[in-house]
């Protein structure tokens, strides 16, 4: 039964991989309690956007884009 | 012929005693009021003259009195409204520049909202175009990159 839940925001399904990557990075493993949920959202353009308990990080070219477009006005 | 005489004689004593001299005597008399009226006439002259100077004296400090009074009315009044000119022209000033100011912040708001909405278009836009340009493969090599910038981190499961 799973009791963390991380969360995984990409324009496309994500690899096996992919997830491992990502998994390791943040010092997680695969297993029972823990549940990887790929959520599907083109409107990110393209990246990640990842949260995990108050773990919250937005990789996605659209979050870039508007740190871009925030910083120059 | 000496009768003739004493009696001329005798005439002439009593023309003295009570003609001549009372005579002569109010003529000294008439003489003295005379003098003593042109006296007063002459004091009342010198009186007349020393209170026609003092009118005039008179009119001239009054006449000066006016003048002084008129030339501090006049500066007073000319002080007065150069003092309203001045507050008059320092409210104008104030007024126009709260007027520019006003104009300065209602043009830096239009600039700041032109600029938000010119900002969200173009961002809007972006976004947009970015979604078509960037097809699946792209998507792919750029998670590909993101993944290999992720922070370590240690988390227990």
């Amino acid at each position: 039964m799973p009791t963390k839940t991380l969360t995984i925001i990409s324009t496309y399904q994500l690899s096996e991989a992919e997830i491992k990557t990502i998994l390791t990075s943040l010092g997680l493993q695969k297993s029972a309690t823990l549940l990887v949920d790929n959520q599907i959202d083109k409107g990110i353009i393209a990246g990640i956007v990842i949260k995990y308990n108050d773990y919250y990080l937005d990789l996605s070219l659209k979050n870039k884009l508007r740190e871009i477009v925030g910083n120059l006005s | 012929m000496t009768a003739q005489i004493i009696n001329f004689i005798l005439l002439l004593i009593l023309f003295k005693k009570f003609v001549y001299k009372p005579f002569l005597q109010a003529l000294k008399n008439q003489a003295k009021k005379e003098q003593e009226a042109l006296a007063k006439i002459e004091d009342y002259e010198n009186k007349e003259k020393v209170l026609y100077d003092r009118k005039l004296q008179l009119e001239k400090d009054y006449e000066e009195k006016l003048k002084k009074m008129y030339s501090k009315m006049k500066k007073e009044t000319s002080e007065a409204k150069r003092q309203i000119l001045k507050e008059a022209q320092s409210e104008a000033e104030e007024l126009r520049r709260h007027n520019l100011e006003l104009i300065e912040a209602d043009r830096n708001k239009m600039f700041n909202e032109v600029k938000q909405e010119s900002t969200k278009i173009a961002l809007a836009l972006s976004e947009k175009a970015l979604s078509e340009i960037v097809g699946r493969s792209l998507q792919s090599e750029i998670v590909k990159e993101v993944v290999k910038k992720l922070p370590k981190v240690k988390y227990a499961n």
